[in-house]
């Protein structure tokens, strides 16, 4: 059965597939029409940088404010692994107005719902509430922009439960460590190859003194951007947020990421590791892409469909279902800056079926290059990305607001549906061949097999 | 609060340069900033028309109609579910349902799932007790070729042997791994024990007779139950009655109508159950479940019964939350629910906790309950509570799937068209008496309590029960657990 839930944030990493630059300018106001009645997306900055993204949907009495920050793991200075994951948890502690956990009660006294999430470069934190509610969610993410505050024993607490959640996480799904152990591999490079969660180690060793300075560093309106979705008029939303937000000070300038060369050792390529906690065998499977352009994200997407995403895909047909090498398959694209990299799960029933299947991935990613797909194939990847992107942009507010924030941060624009829509339309198979010859690369195929023990 | 005093200054002395720290070199806040702002009018909530008619062979067409969207959701709802599998074989709603998408007269499953793939269809099957839901969502522009197909699923489906294989080996390991969860075992028994006796299956697969399910018996429950005289087909895109009228004929047309029969439903009441269960499940982890029947959902204690949740258990703010996890620490988790079933409804408590904590967790349950039986609640409590339920209302129709299911609901539920819509008109009224008129019904009396945890390390500290029933894991009695001993019982 396929659920269409849960998707919100990995869909909001899809977003960066439009090409039309748009200009943006500074304390201007600027909107781009699109076809769908619900998009009409308009923007502006305040003095001291915070990016507001507004878009007006009155289709239902409900607002969702995304408030995302740039900042996530690669910012994490060495040895503080975990540190901008348990931010994102301390963001709920309380603020100078807002008492401990009562942000919480605060949305969901009116009925709202809420969350956040932390990836490789963006932490997003989310409310939807009901329309007359703005003010209320604005004063919120203000108070905890500028006023936070966090003591000792919140810090305690707070690293105690990260480090017992993570070891809860790990009993319940042994596999999930590895997800991270393959990223080491692809990218051996402190900022980019540790684990988003860090380690108990790295957890209890972040003082107080870390987190005010990463805090004070990145947390500053000027490294973040505020979307607004939904029953609202531009006019009242600009006037509150200028409320709330102006008069918070900016903060230094971001830095840019760090661009390292990555040289892993050929040893490290195809790692063997021994888990008492597993019970199958298991196949860890990663690829950097790098030097990207940015328009091979879309023909990344449409590949990353053909290879692995649904039943129907490449390596589900052959692996699970043709050759039953796997019990079960999954699998995608993760965004780390400039970089991306395919990561693909295989679980299997005997370490003779892992080995086989490591053959049968590197057959089909090389078939990439080699072959010219099929017309119809490349149809149903361009007809199922095309249904996820509208979804994502008109389905609801999170997702798009989300969406449009997770764009922002990273190319500095709102997207254009036609636009993308069109340059969808004018990909061909050949798209997809011409880039798999210039990314698939056998000697960046990192493999990482579990076994259990016996 | 215990051990406040235990280096307390030294604390707060760190407590406050850390705030210092935090806030840096700042100007004196705004006035505005101390307090949470008054709200802007709340818009009223207008869902969109709802047109529907009746087609030939009965089945009953709803259409939504939404403009300037290229999204299009379709269901088809069956007024069907778990409780009209046989007695004997629970699970062959839910396989039947699963079957109808892999493969068609004319289309092998093969060429099914490529064909819902091409056309970028998401699809989702739902069963529960009463009914089930097919929904299919796609871009607006695929709408008649999608339709195409999704008709064949209804009106000429093939089950084929390998196919019903395939799920039952795929509902055989969802069931395992759902059982390994002492919160979702210790539900379903919770359910099976509550009805027990009545001839109602409120939804409950078993993992051991999922195997004994055969095409005949699948192809059977089809002509028996999915039918378009007992269905309903939702439209909801940009399209106009006249417009589905014609494709829903055109489609369906050849979906032969039967008469359907469902046996009528026993109407159970509230009753001093007092019954302690415990249910063996293997790991470290305990469920308590606790609850007792209420009303249909169509009864007029259903809006007050709905802000009394809430007030209980409906989120972390909720009392049981507060109580049992932020004051005590007894629990990881506290909450209570609502759910309803043709002619019968019940509330159930859910907490996680640890075995030496499970007597303690128990009387503050009991105690939770009482307070709201006996005391009246404070108006402040009372509206939090109602703010809530009318404000999340509208989050919950905001996915064109969500939509279409909730005005589906409206008809398998047999409530009145405009029961969403009047939602906040019937929460306004709900008062502190209201409120505690349905706890001294529903809660007052004792109710049905389940243990789900691993016997070994458990029983041990449960010899303050009077008395408790002991189950193994796959539900079946094997003694009474009384005064610090299992005497193992035959039955």
């Amino acid at each position: 059965m396929k659920k269409l839930t849960g998707k919100e944030v990995k869909r909001s990493g899809r977003a960066s597939l439009v090409l039309l630059a748009v200009l943006v300018l500074q304390g201007g106001l600027w909107s781009v029409q699109a076809p769908a009645q619900n998009f009409n997306p308009v923007s502006f900055k305040l003095k001291n940088g915070l990016t507001v993204i507004v878009v007006e949907d009155s289709s239902l009495p409900v607002i969702t404010a995304v408030m995302a920050y740039r900042v996530g793991s690669v910012n994490d200075p060495e040895g503080k692994d975990g540190l901008a994951y348990l931010m994102q948890n301390l963001m709920f502690q309380g603020s100078e107005n807002v008492g401990p956990l009562q942000h919480l009660n605060y949305v969901q006294n009116v009925g709202g719902e809420l969350n956040a999430a932390t990836t490789f470069d963006k932490t997003f934190f989310y409310e939807t509430v009901p329309a007359n509610q703005l003010g209320l969610v604005l004063w919120l993410e203000a108070d905890r922009m500028h006023f936070l505050q966090v003591t000792e024993a919140v810090l305690a607490r707070e690293k105690e439960n990260l480090i017992r959640n993570e070891n809860q996480r790990y009993l319940q799904e042994p596999f999930s460590r590895y997800f991270f152990l393959i990223d080491q591999i692809m990218f051996p490079d402190f900022r980019y190859g540790h684990s988003l969660t860090g380690t108990p180690e790295s957890i209890r060793g972040i003082s107080l003194e870390d987190v005010i300075r990463f805090y004070r560093k990145y947390y500053v309106p000027n490294n973040a951007v505020l979307c607004l979705s939904g029953d609202l008029k531009v006019a009242r939303a600009r006037e509150l947020v200028n409320r709330y937000f102006e008069t918070i000070p900016r903060g230094e300038e971001p830095e840019p990421y760090p661009q390292p060369e990555f040289i892993p050792s050929l040893s490290a390529r195809d790692q063997v590791m021994v888990d008492p906690m597993v019970s199958s065998p298991a196949l860890q499977f990663g690829v950097r892409l790098e030097n990207l352009r940015p328009e091979d994200n879309l023909v990344l997407r449409l590949m990353e469909q053909v290879l692995v995403q649904g039943g129907t895909s490449r390596l589900v047909n052959r692996l699970v279902k043709k050759e039953r090498l796997a019990l079960f398959l999954s699998g995608g694209l993760e965004e780390r800056g400039q970089f991306q990299s395919l990561k693909i799960f295989v679980l299997s029933n005997t370490q003779i079926m892992v080995e086989r299947a490591k053959r049968v991935l590197a057959d089909e990613l090389n078939r990439l290059k080699t072959e010219m797909m099929p017309e119809r194939e490349f149809l149903k990847a361009k007809n199922i990305h095309k249904f996820n992107y509208l979804n994502q942009m008109t389905g609801n507010n999170l997702s798009r607001a989300l969406a449009l924030s997770d764009l922002y941060l990273k190319e500095g624009r709102v997207p254009d549906i036609a636009g993308e829509l069109d340059r969808l339309e004018k990909l061909t198979p050949y798209s997809i061949l011409a880039l798999a010859r210039r990314q698939i690369r056998e000697e960046r195929f990192c493999f990482l097999t579990i076994l259990p023990r016996y | 609060m215990k051990g406040c005093s235990y280096n307390f200054w030294p604390r707060l002395v760190a407590a406050l340069l850390a705030v210092l720290c935090l806030a840096g070199p700042l100007p004196a806040q705004e006035k505005f900033r101390r307090n949470p702002p008054y709200p802007d009018p709340l818009p009223s909530l207008v869902l969109p028309p709802v047109e529907s008619e009746v087609i030939g062979n009965g089945l009953k067409l709803m259409v939504i109609s939404r403009n300037n969207n290229r999204l299009f959701n379709l269901q088809v709802l069956i007024r069907a579910g778990e409780s009209d599998s046989p007695a004997e074989l629970p699970g062959l709603a839910t396989a039947t349902a699963r079957m109808m998408l892999r493969g068609t007269a004319s289309i092998n499953p093969a060429e099914v799932e490529e064909r819902l793939a091409f056309l970028g269809i998401e699809y989702s099957i739902e069963v529960q007790a009463d009914y089930s839901i097919f929904s299919f969502s796609f871009l607006d522009e695929n709408l008649e070729e999608a339709l195409g197909l999704i008709s064949l699923f209804f009106v000429e489906p093939s089950f084929p042997a390998l196919e019903l294989s395939a799920v039952k080996r795929e509902l055989y390991y969802q069931l395992l791994r759902r059982n390994q969860d002492p919160e979702n075992a210790g539900y379903d028994f919770f359910l099976k024990r509550i009805f027990a006796g009545s001839g109602y299956n409120p939804g409950i697969l078993e993992a051991e007779t999922i195997k004994n399910i055969s095409t005949r018996e699948v192809a059977q429950f089809h002509q028996r139950f999915l039918r378009p005289n007992n269905s309903i087909i939702i439209f909801n895109g940009q399209v106009s009655l006249a417009e589905a009228r014609r494709l829903a004929a055109q489609n369906f047309r050849r979906w032969v109508p039967r008469p359907v029969e469902r046996p009528s439903v026993q109407k159970l009441e509230n009753r001093d159950l007092n019954q302690v269960c415990f249910l063996d499940v293997p790991g470290p982890e305990v469920a308590v479940i606790v609850g007792n029947l209420t009303v249909p959902i169509a009864s007029p204690d259903y809006h007050p019964l709905l802000v009394l949740n809430h007030l209980l258990g409906g989120t972390t703010g909720s009392r049981l939350f507060l109580q049992l996890r932020e004051l005590k620490g007894l629990a990881f988790y506290a909450f209570s629910d609502l759910s309803f079933f043709r002619g019968n409804g019940l509330y159930w408590i859910r907490a996680k906790t640890s075995p030496p904590a499970i007597v303690e967790t128990m009387a503050a349950i009991q105690q939770t309950m009482r307070s709201l039986s006996e005391e009246k609640i404070a108006p402040e409590e009372l509206e939090r509570a109602k703010a809530y339920l009318m404000g999340n209302l509208p989050l919950q129709l905001q996915s064109p799937e969500a939509l279409s299911r909730r005005i589906g609901l409206l008809e398998l539920l047999e409530l009145p068209p405009d029961f969403w819509a009047r939602y906040s008109q019937n929460i306004m009224p709900v008062n502190a008496d209201s409120v505690q008129v349905v706890a001294r019904k529903y809660l007052s009396t004792r109710p049905l309590v389940v243990i789900a945890a691993e016997a070994a390390g458990t029983l041990d500290y449960l010899r303050e029960f009077d008395k408790i029933d002991v189950y193994n894991r796959k539900g079946q009695f094997q003694g009474v657990f009384q005064k610090g001993v299992l005497k193992y019982e035959n039955r």
